[in-house]
């Protein structure tokens, strides 16, 4: 009798379990993961043989199971009774802090990074040696808020990493603002669900930079900030599933000045303000600084003081370049992973008089499209 | 495709069980060979082909063995014999060994023959051994030749151990080929072997196998002493759990079907000897090779010499089994070194040892082998067991601590889960406890719980590998 029943009883789950997931409607993303969810793939002889339908079914097999938000965060749960600090690809820091478990920094493509700058800026100077460069290198998140990491937990050693990008680098003023951001690390400088910097951190880096520069004074108070979104979940919280989290908020600063800038993209196509309130609706909330990621964007201000500046970037410039626009005449904005024409034709043909590579240190050191600089 | 996922648990399964239990009782070998087709066809359709032509040459190489027996012309029944043992090999060796053949040939005589570059046919060293088992036994008339093709198909593909395991041989499944019953009683026991299968896979050796990627990721050459030890002994839970967990899984659906497949592993972490650890670790590989290599070539019957022989013939070959890389042939040397020590110089001083020393003797050798398993390179496989053995890279760092201190939880779940401590004490409370029908509740219960948790794991396609594709 009691053999029938469990033999009934795991028969019933599996049955119901299986009809379950089978009428259970199909959707294209989940909102709480920020992810888009695999679709039933296409069944035909081919994507069969070939494997492709039955690796794109395993997939579709977990991501369109039904509720399940609720078991991913099971599965979080678990591993936090475990007292695991991660899950291989994040720690689980105090007060929500969600950190990325470090990467080995791969030597060779380190050196091939350090290689191409060199390159692009000796190339740079050959035609004019009146140009000034210098890089911006925002710290990892880790770095800076080390005491919210789970103890002892393992990092890596990003100081030792921006002396060694300082060291291969000939002929550019590098500035590392670990100090600075850890003199200040009870500001919120960075999401606590996010990677990037918050626009708080972006203004401290400014604001050290307006200095180094002796560029003209605007003081904080001068700028209306506006709490933009309250609910910003970041690509840490979705590499972390479901982790009791509390959201993020991002603000906008804007200068009450009477400056205007007119915004072009690599089109010519006009591009409205440096804040996109769209993104703030959809999955990536980030992107709600200069409408995320573009290969290259023109910034013209109404200050005519004839003076040009390129910005090579990575994503973390997004929050920056609306206060370092306000001193220039020009601000051109490439982004490598995107921009793939020819860098010192892009400096001649625009008359740039300064260069600010404005990148983490760690993409600066291992992201693969560095190497678009020296062609 | 695997047990350990959601298209096998909530696709696969509950539409086989329902065509199975429906199917009429003298089309179910049928149904189970189908099945078996579809189960092997998922990922890697093309590769069904040898398995189906090995069918057909072991059936016909089995019929003639028979009829040459029953004729009396035992030299034409040897041939066919040959005949399987020959084919069967030549499959194994060339999808299997031949890169392997052709770098070793190409390093050692400095040629250049360019490499086959095949991908592994998945479970090929399992069905080809119980193929082997079926001519071979029926040769030795220990076994009956089968006259249904769909039967002794349905025995090579069944799906519960076409990939991981066991190594059924044939004349262990023969009656239940034909003539099976299945039960309720063997439903929900096997029901619950599949369960706590799922789990040590999926809760156990998967979680477990993070701690060991992370060290190997490291490398050998930088870790400290705490680390290194940290990783093979995650190393080693995770290949326990996982293969033992596989076995289970097969065991347990074989129930639901009707087979009784015999033990695959046995607590092998509680053994006493090096000689005790292989009687009880991956035990239908070490009969298999006791069965059909080491007692043909005499056994121990013909001298210490021989013998001797006969024990490096056997490992050698059960390491070049476990993959076509020399670390494997050099580990499964390593255990016939071993085995032959014990054999003729320690097992009496061994037995005399407290028993926590005999313990302590086999797992430290059974740690250093899998040191020398988990890397390709055997040189590699030096640096780490040197590793765990001085301090030139310190006792311990803040990694080590990290390492331990967030994997404790789950070391000491491990060790206890390892040894037959659970086991024990439920059957005492089982037996001392007069309310049976509540403490069948609380496994439904605990049950459910194993299986809840483990499809949270899936679902969220976390670190879940298949570590059999070299097998």
């Amino acid at each position: 009798m009691k053999e029938k029943t469990r033999s009934l009883l795991f028969g019933f789950i599996l049955v119901a379990a299986s009809i379950v997931n089978i009428i259970h409607p199909i959707r294209s993303y989940s909102e709480q993961e920020n992810k888009y969810l695999q679709k039933f793939p296409d069944l035909s002889l081919n994507t069969f043989i070939s494997g492709k339908f039955s690796t794109d079914f395993e997939k579709y097999s977990t991501d369109q199971f039904a509720f399940r938000e609720n078991w991913v965060s099971l599965k979080t749960f678990s591993d936090l009774t475990l007292q695991k600090k991660d899950n291989s690809r994040i720690y689980f820091g105090k007060e929500g802090y969600l950190f990325e478990v470090p990467k080995v920094i791969d030597q060779k493509q380190f050196d091939r990074n350090m290689q191409a700058i060199n390159s692009f800026i000796e190339n740079t100077t050959n035609f004019n040696t009146n140009i000034k460069f210098s890089a911006l290198l925002v710290p990892n998140k880790v770095t800076v808020l080390d005491d919210y990491l789970p103890k002892h937990a393992p990092t890596l050693d990003e100081i030792a990493l921006i002396e060694r990008i300082a060291d291969s680098l000939n002929g550019i003023n590098i500035h590392s603002l670990v100090n600075l951001f850890k003199e200040n690390s009870d500001k919120n400088i960075y999401y606590k669900t996010d990677h990037h910097w918050s626009s708080e951190g972006a203004f401290l880096a400014y604001e050290y930079y307006r200095k180094e520069n002796n560029l003209e004074s605007i003081l904080k108070e001068s700028f209306e900030i506006k709490l933009e979104s309250e609910d910003f979940l970041g690509t840490l919280y979705r590499k972390a599933n479901f982790y009791p989290y509390s959201a993020d908020s991002i603000y906008s600063y804007n200068h009450k000045n009477h400056l205007t800038f007119s915004i072009k993209d690599f089109e010519g196509k006009d591009i409205e303000g440096f804040y996109d309130a769209s993104k703030l609706i959809g999955l990536d909330k980030y992107s709600f600084f200069l409408g995320g990621d573009k290969p290259l964007l023109r910034v013209e201000s109404s200050l005519k003081n004839d003076k040009t500046l390129l910005i090579i970037k990575d994503s973390y410039a997004n929050s920056f370049i609306p206060f370092i626009s306000m001193h220039y005449e020009r601000v051109i904005i490439v982004d490598p992973r995107y921009f793939h024409r020819g860098y010192e034709q892009l400096v001649i043909d625009e008359d740039v008089n300064e260069i600010l590579l404005l990148f983490n240190s760690e993409n600066l050191a291992q992201q693969k499209s560095i190497f678009n600089l020296s062609n | 495709m695997v047990f350990s996922s959601i298209t096998f648990l909530f696709y696969f399964f509950p539409v086989v069980i329902i065509l199975y239990f429906s199917t009429p009782k003298k089309f179910r070998n049928l149904t189970l060979f189908l099945v078996s087709l579809i189960f092997y066809s998922w990922g890697e359709p093309t590769y069904i082909w040898i398995m189906l032509f090995s069918v057909i040459v072991d059936f016909t190489c089995g019929k003639n063995i028979d009829k040459n027996i029953k004729l009396d012309n035992m030299s034409k029944s040897k041939l066919w014999l040959i005949l399987s043992i020959v084919i069967n090999l030549s499959l194994l060796g060339f999808f299997k060994y031949g890169d392997f053949l052709i770098t070793s040939i190409n390093s050692a005589a400095n040629v250049n023959i360019p490499l086959l570059e095949l991908a592994l046919p998945i479970g090929i060293s399992f069905y080809t051994f119980q193929t082997m088992s079926y001519t071979i036994d029926v040769y030795r008339r220990k076994a009956t030749m089968q006259k249904d093709i769909i039967a002794f198909g349905a025995y090579v593909t069944l799906f519960p151990q076409l990939i991981a395991g066991p190594i059924v041989r044939y004349k262990t499944i023969a009656s239940e080929l034909l003539n099976r019953k299945e039960s309720y009683s063997m439903i929900s026991e096997g029901i619950k072997r599949f369960i706590i299968g799922l789990g040590k896979k999926v809760l156990l050796a998967n979680n477990i196998g993070l701690l060991w990627e992370t060290v190997s990721k490291i490398g050998p050459s930088a870790i400290p002493l705490l680390t290194a030890w940290l990783g093979i002994i995650a190393f080693a839970f995770q290949i326990y759990f996982d293969f033992s967990g596989y076995s289970d899984m097969a065991i347990g659906l074989g129930k639901i079907f009707g087979f009784n497949f015999l033990e695959n592993f046995n607590y092998p972490y509680m053994a006493k000897s090096i000689t005790d650890f292989w009687r009880r670790w991956h035990i239908s590989l070490g009969t298999w090779f006791k069965e059909y290599v080491y007692f043909p070539l005499g056994g121990n019957r013909q001298g210490l010499i021989k013998q001797a022989r006969n024990i490096f013939v056997v490992w050698f070959l059960t390491g070049l089994w476990h993959g076509a890389s020399w670390n494997f042939v050099i580990w499964g040397m390593y255990f016939g070194v071993l085995l032959l020590i014990e054999k003729l110089l320690i097992s009496k001083l061994l037995i005399q040892m407290p028993k926590i020393l005999q313990s302590a003797y086999t797992l430290i050798l059974v740690f250093i082998s899998w040191a020398i398993f988990a890397f390709d390179s055997f040189h590699q496989g030096i640096i780490y067991i040197k590793a765990m053995f001085n301090t030139t890279n310190g006792l311990y760092n803040s990694t080590s601590v990290y390492l331990f201190s967030t994997n404790l939880v789950l070391l000491i779940i491990l060790t206890f889960a390892s040894t037959d401590y659970p086991k024990t004490i439920w059957q005492k409370l089982l037996s001392s406890y007069k309310n049976s029908a509540l403490m069948w509740r609380a496994e439904n219960v605990y049950l459910v719980l194993i299986l809840i948790v483990s499809v949270s794991y899936l679902v969220d396609q976390s670190y879940n590998p298949f570590l059999y594709f070299r097998f």
